[in-house]
């Protein structure tokens, strides 16, 4: 044991630390040496030689973490069913599409899982300008077909943009076309532009959950 | 080394914008978001504690480090769900789970369930967990596993680890054996190695000596012996296992 590592060790003894969550950073810091292979700090060393609990810890964790494929039992396939997928945002989505209008209904029971509108999420987003797809269709409006997407982008906390593209496959010539999007108290027109590319004004998510979406494409009369 | 929360983030201050200069405001503005989550758990303390060397600088280039190997992964598991991922990950914390379950007396039956039970249950936590960025991805979500475990093992009333005390006596005595003067007491710790060592193969003696007994790591053991480290693990694994099983004939198994 090193007698340098004494003056490290009562410093950390005299923060006001959860003495069990600073074992779980140790172990977590034990463990990842372990698996970069790395030989343990003198520190390290005498934490594990000095705290039974932690030392225990470590003997389950070398078990766990190196244990070979074929020593876990045969067990059916993981159930994903937590993860939203697009097949479960189609069966949640509903589509009304007239002539001259096509409309999409997002279920606030969709929205949530998919936007994780937890505060915790929300305040510990993990990647900044995070963008989520909310919305993927193919439509005929006024006997063209259409393919078209809706965006949300993070951008504060609690805050989203909402962008939307809209292209006719068959044909180069956009007719002119406003897209609208109600939202609990949140409403906005936006014609799209000649690339069929609609932004709408941020809205903070905290005022229009637990909402359901609808998003309205229209053809503009003339 | 003691600081206060608001001393440490004024100290982070140049070290972010040095990071913006060589990273990108992107890039620095979630590195000070992470550090700032992680101050508050005292995570950094454990890292200049570690190394009387380490430095506040040296923690933050550590985060970078990992985000830099770790933020697609992350992105790819929290934001954009993708199957292939969660199976990989799903398949790694079920061998956790397992493992782990292995200190509780449990059936078959209800190891078999509750693997699958708190492998659905840590998946769903890491869904939207944070991670750290401060140390390897598997060994932050291996803890994730253990407390999800510890809840779940409470929620089903085993509160009592029982079947690996016995195992943890016999790593221990090869582990701190260095350490102990007491003659009488080093003659009985011989002894208990030499009962239950004896039993193991040659092969698994070995890897059991190398790592507990000397402190080396599987890759230094890979290295002196020419084996290669999925043999080691495979042979550790098999020594472990072997250990349990002639600790439940001898009846040390309390149930």
């Amino acid at each position: 044991m090193s007698k340098d590592n004494q003056v490290n060790d009562n410093s950390l003894n005299a923060q006001p630390v959860d003495k069990s969550m600073n074992r779980n950073t140790i172990l977590e810091r034990v463990l990842s040496l372990l698996l970069e292979d790395k030989p343990l700090t003198p520190y390290l060393q005498d934490q594990l030689k000095q705290d039974d609990t932690l030392r225990h810890m470590y003997y389950d964790a070398i078990n766990a973490l190196h244990m070979p494929p074929e020593a876990l039992p045969h067990l059916p396939p993981p159930d994903l069913t937590f993860l939203p997928t697009k097949q479960t945002a189609v069966d949640k989505i509903k589509a009304h599409i007239t002539s001259l209008t096509a409309q999409w209904d997002l279920a606030a029971s969709y929205l949530q899982p998919t936007l994780q509108l937890t505060p915790n999420w929300r305040q510990n987003n993990l990647l900044s300008n995070t963008t989520i797809p909310l919305l993927e269709a193919n439509f005929e409006l006024n006997e063209i077909a259409w393919e078209m997407s809706l965006d949300a982008t993070l951008q504060n906390v609690g805050e989203v943009t909402l962008f939307l593209i809209a292209v006719p496959l068959d044909t180069p010539l956009l007719p002119p076309i406003q897209a609208t999007i109600n939202w609990g108290t949140y409403q906005a027109t936006t014609p799209l532009d000649q690339y069929g590319q609609a932004t709408f004004p941020s809205l903070r998510l905290a005022d229009v959950t637990p909402a359901n979406l609808n998003v309205k494409l229209a053809l503009v009369e003339k | 080394m003691t600081h206060n929360n608001d001393d440490i983030l004024a100290q982070i201050e140049p070290i972010i914008n040095q990071i913006a200069k060589d990273k990108g405001d992107a890039v620095a503005q979630e590195i000070h978001r992470i550090v700032k989550c992680n101050i508050p758990k005292n995570r950094h303390t454990t890292f200049l504690n570690a190394n009387k060397h380490h430095t506040l600088k040296q923690y933050l280039d550590n985060i970078v480090y990992y985000y830099d190997q770790y933020a697609p992964f992350i992105k790819s598991l929290q934001i954009d769900h993708d199957t292939a991922t969660w199976q990989v990950m799903c398949t790694k914390i079920r061998k956790w789970a397992y493992s782990l379950l292995y200190n509780w007396s449990l059936s078959p039956h209800e190891h078999h369930q509750y693997t699958i039970d708190i492998a659905q249950e840590v998946s769903i936590n890491l869904l939207k967990a944070d991670y750290t960025y401060d140390v390897v991805f598997d060994a932050w979500a291996y803890t994730l596993t253990k407390f999800t475990l510890y809840k779940f093992m409470r929620k089903q009333k085993h509160l009592v680890k029982t079947a690996s005390a016995d195992l943890n006596e016999i790593l221990d005595t090869l582990y701190l054996i260095e350490h102990d003067t007491n003659v009488e007491k080093q003659v009985a710790q011989k002894d208990l190695i030499n009962h239950y060592l004896k039993q193991l193969t040659p092969p698994q003696q070995e890897v059991i000596i190398a790592h507990y007994l000397k402190g080396q790591t599987f890759g230094a053991i890979s290295q002196q012996t020419t084996i290669s480290k999925n043999t080691l693990y495979k042979r550790h694994h098999d020594a472990i296992q072997s250990l349990r099983k002639i600790l439940e004939k001898e009846g040390h198994k309390d149930e």
